[in-house]
C-alpha cells in the first residue's frame, strides 16, 4: 500500500465517518462509501492541503475510484518533483 | 488628529414570522427532511409573506438596536444597509429605512457585497465613528432572498429572510471594540453565484422572464470549495492584522452559509467546531442578515458575553469575502427577548 493510499483513505475515513478497513482501492465515493458533492470538495480540498498540490473542479469529478483519486494524486506528485 | 475606539452599543434582529419547515417542502417538493438537513443542515427557514419587503425586516431591528443603545432615532447620523434585495432597485433600502425610522437627521445609503454585506457595511461604518465623523451610526444587514429563489430548485432549500442591526459609538479605549477588518473580492470569478438579469446589462423584459434568468445561479461545487477557503483566508488574514491568534477567539461568529462548512474549516484551523456559532437549522443563510442575526442570538443565548474575543467571516457573491476581529463590549439589558426560544 503506497503512502499516499494510507494518508488518503484516513481522510476519507475521518470525512465519511467509517473504519479504514472499509476504504480499499476499489470503493468508489459515491456508490460504495456514500459521499455526497460536498463530502468530494472537502476531500479535495483536504487533499489539496495535505500533499500540496492543486485539482481542479473537472479533474475531481472525473476520479470515482479512491484508487483513481490516489493515482491522480502521485502523478501530480511526480510532475512536481520533476518540474522544481 | 487621534483615531477614535468604537463598539457596538446595541444589536437587534427581526425575522418574518411565517415558517417554512422541511416537512413543508416535503409536501410540496419531491425532496426529503433528511436530504435537505445532511446538505444544508437547514431543518426550517422564516419566509416573508406576499406583502412584505426587506425594509419591513430591517426597520424593527433597527428600532430594537436603537433601544438597546438608548438612542432616539432623530439622533442617527448615518445608516448603511447591507442588502442585495432592496424593497426597491432605487431608491436604496437605507433611505426607505430612514424615512420609516424618522431618522431625520441622518444620511443613508446601501453596500452591496453579497453575503459579505454586514461585515463590509460594519468596516465603513466604523471608519465613520473612529474617524470622528460621526458619534452614532446604525449598521443593517437585510434580505429577502425568498423573492428571489426558485422553489422548486433544491440548492434554494438552504435560504430564508431576515434583518439583523447595529448601534456603533465610541467607546473607551480599553474597551478595543471593533479591532480590525480584511475585506476581499474577486470578480473575475463573479459568475458562479449571479443573478442574471434584472440589472442594465439584462433589463427584465419577456424574454429574461421565458428565458428564467430572473433566478440565481448557483455552482455548488464551485460555491462550497470558494465558502472553505473564503472563511479559511479571512479569518487568518484578518487576525493576522492583530496581535491575536486563533487560539486568543472565544467564538467565531460565521456568516451561515451551510452547517457543512464548519467542520472542515475547524479541521484545518486545528480547533474545535464548537468555536463556531451555528444557527443555520432555525433560519438557514439569510444572507446579509446571518451575522448580525447570529451576533444577536450568540449574545442573548449567553455563547457570547462582553469582554470576549470574536472573529465575524462571511463570503457570497461578488466575489467577495470578509472577517472582523472584536472584542466584545455589550450585554443585554433585561426585556430583551431571544428571537426564537
Amino acid at each position: 500500500m503506497s503512502d499516499v493510499f494510507v494518508r488518503f483513505r484516513q481522510m476519507v475515513a475521518a470525512v465519511r465517518g467509517i473504519d479504514e478497513d472499509r476504504i480499499t482501492p476499489e470503493s468508489r465515493l459515491v456508490e460504495d462509501l456514500e459521499a455526497d458533492s460536498i463530502d468530494i470538495v472537502e476531500l479535495m480540498l483536504d487533499a489539496e492541503r495535505e500533499f500540496g498540490i492543486n485539482i481542479e473542479k473537472q479533474e475531481a469529478q472525473s476520479l470515482r475510484t479512491v484508487g483513481e483519486i490516489v493515482s491522480f494524486i502521485e502523478a501530480r506528485l511526480a510532475e512536481q518533483s520533476t518540474s522544481s | 488628529m487621534k483615531l477614535r475606539t468604537v463598539g457596538i452599543t446595541g444589536i437587534g434582529a427581526h425575522v418574518p414570522e411565517q415558517i417554512l419547515s422541511n416537512a413543508d417542502l416535503e409536501q410540496r417538493h419531491h425532496v426529503s427532511d433528511q436530504w435537505i438537513r445532511r446538505r444544508t443542515g437547514v431543518v426550517e427557514r422564516r419566509i416573508c409573506t406576499r406583502e412584505q419587503a426587506t425594509s419591513d425586516l430591517a426597520v424593527p431591528a433597527a428600532r430594537q438596536a436603537l433601544a438597546a443603545a438608548g438612542l432616539r432615532p432623530e439622533e442617527v447620523q448615518f445608516i448603511i444597509t447591507a442588502t442585495m434585495t432592496p424593497d426597491h432597485l432605487w431608491p436604496s433600502a437605507g433611505s426607505t429605512i430612514q424615512g420609516r425610522l424618522g431618522a431625520v437627521n441622518a444620511g443613508a445609503c446601501d453596500l452591496n457585497a453579497a453575503c459579505s454585506g454586514f461585515v463590509y457595511a460594519l468596516a465603513v461604518g466604523t471608519q465613520l465613528v473612529r474617524s470622528g465623523l460621526y458619534d452614532n451610526v446604525l449598521v443593517i444587514g437585510a434580505d429577502v432572498i425568498s423573492k428571489f429563489v426558485d422553489w422548486t430548485d433544491p440548492k434554494t432549500y438552504l435560504f430564508g429572510d431576515g434583518a439583523g442591526a447595529v448601534v456603533l459609538q465610541p467607546i473607551a479605549d480599553r474597551e478595543e471594540g471593533l479591532i480590525d477588518f480584511m475585506l476581499g473580492s474577486d470578480g473575475s470569478r463573479g459568475d458562479i453565484l449571479q443573478l442574471p438579469a434584472g440589472g442594465s446589462r439584462r433589463p427584465s423584459s419577456h424574454e429574461t422572464l421565458d428565458q428564467g434568468l430572473h433566478r440565481p445561479v448557483m455552482d455548488g461545487y464551485d460555491t462550497f470549495e470558494f465558502a472553505a477557503t473564503a472563511v479559511m483566508d479571512s479569518i487568518e488574514k484578518v487576525l493576522a492584522r492583530t496581535s491575536y491568534s486563533i487560539e486568543d477567539v472565544d467564538l467565531i461568529v460565521p456568516h451561515q452559509a451551510n452547517q457543512r462548512l464548519f467542520r472542515p474549516v475547524a479541521k484545518w484551523l486545528g480547533i474545535s467546531v464548537d468555536k463556531f456559532f451555528v444557527n443555520i437549522e432555525r433560519y438557514g443563510n439569510t444572507v446579509a442578515a446571518s451575522v448580525p442575526i447570529g451576533l444577536y442570538e450568540a449574545v442573548h443565548r449567553k455563547r457570547l458575553k462582553k469582554g470576549d474575543l470574536v472573529v465575524l467571516t462571511a463570503f457570497g457573491a461578488g466575489l467577495t469575502w470578509a472577517g472582523a476581529v472584536l472584542r466584545w463590549t455589550y450585554s443585554p439589558n433585561d426585556g430583551h427577548e431571544i428571537l426564537h426560544p
